[in-house]
């Protein structure tokens, strides 16, 4: 989690109808987060279901026994406008967790603004966030196979 | 069939692992990394698997996928670039439905296109059964610049 740069996360519509798409990703030592647009498609199907499935990996191209991934299937909340209005500490620690990890991504998303569609400009007005309460956790090591199920039984409160 | 654009050609030839993801019964995605085989000639993904795995239970309860196949630059977030593949997978066994010896031949297929692994690799995955990937629409991208085809 610490040295991977780039998550995938897979949701569903409520047809069944299976979304995948890689995102960047903070942890706040409690919780994961991550930041969409108000318009994508990860966003509408999370609003219709909101059971998600998100996997962090480090890959070895040459040696699968050197690869390592968790999956971590649960449930995601969204933090609107009127969550950010009433956890405006808690949004700002996500940002500024943002910034620390990803700080070239922030560089370059400021300096080339214009060239970058309105929905994916840094704003508070166009980008959410969303969190992810994981319900169960699978970790496995290369391919014979160190794998390991966390059954996540506590709720997060908000 | 339509020649997919030389961007999303060389996305499949260059990279080495996709991202299958699945629904189960209960609406919950799944997603696994795994090795493919892209088949230019009619656009079809070929993924080793086992019978005993979550995304064969989840595809015997509905055939629909989305697959991501992506190269990351981590100082650049515009020189990301990658496909998204929908479509519907198909469980390929051997003598159900599928020859043994076109099953054994898939199998060379993969151990040809991944030269670098590890001789034993490829049979260490104990693939009992193969998917077989029909797309029909891809999304790629470059950065924040996105487009579609559909098949």
């Amino acid at each position: 989690m610490t040295y991977c740069n780039l998550g995938y996360l897979g949701t569903s519509d409520v047809n069944g109808k299976p979304h995948l798409t890689p995102v960047v990703f903070v942890y706040d030592g409690h919780n994961l987060f991550f930041s969409t647009s108000n318009i994508a498609k990860k966003h509408r199907n999370i609003k219709e279901n909101s059971n998600i499935a998100f996997l962090v990996d480090a890959r070895d191209p040459l040696n699968i026994d050197n690869n390592l991934a968790v999956l971590i299937q649960g449930k995601a909340k969204i933090y609107d406008r009127l969550q950010m209005f009433l956890h405006p500490l808690k949004v700002l620690r996500i940002i500024r967790l943002f910034y620390r990890r990803y700080p070239k991504y922030m560089v370059e998303y400021k300096g080339k603004k214009e060239q970058l569609p309105k929905a994916w400009r840094i704003s508070l007005l166009n980008r959410i966030f969303i969190r992810i309460d994981p319900t169960s956790i699978l970790y496995w090591h290369g391919i014979n196979n160190i794998k390991r199920r966390v059954k996540v039984n506590e709720r997060t409160p908000n | 069939m339509s020649e997919l654009p030389i961007n999303i050609l060389n996305i499949f030839s260059q990279m080495h692992f996709a991202y299958l993801c699945t629904v189960n019964a209960q609406k919950f995605p799944h997603i696994t990394p795994m090795f493919y085989f892209f088949h230019q000639e009619n656009n079809h993904i070929t993924l080793l698997s086992q019978l005993k795995s979550a995304k064969i239970r989840n595809i015997q309860t509905d055939s629909q996928v989305c697959l991501v196949i992506d190269k990351r630059d981590p100082a650049n977030p515009f020189n990301n670039e990658g496909i998204m593949v929908e479509g519907t997978a198909e469980i390929m066994i051997p003598q159900k439905n599928i020859m043994k010896d076109d099953f054994e031949s898939t199998i060379n297929q993969f151990k040809k296109r991944y030269p670098t692994m590890k001789d034993n690799t490829i049979d260490s995955l104990l693939t009992d059964c193969l998917l077989n990937v029909s797309s029909s629409k891809i999304i790629y991208w470059k950065g924040p610049n996105f487009s579609t085809i559909t098949l």
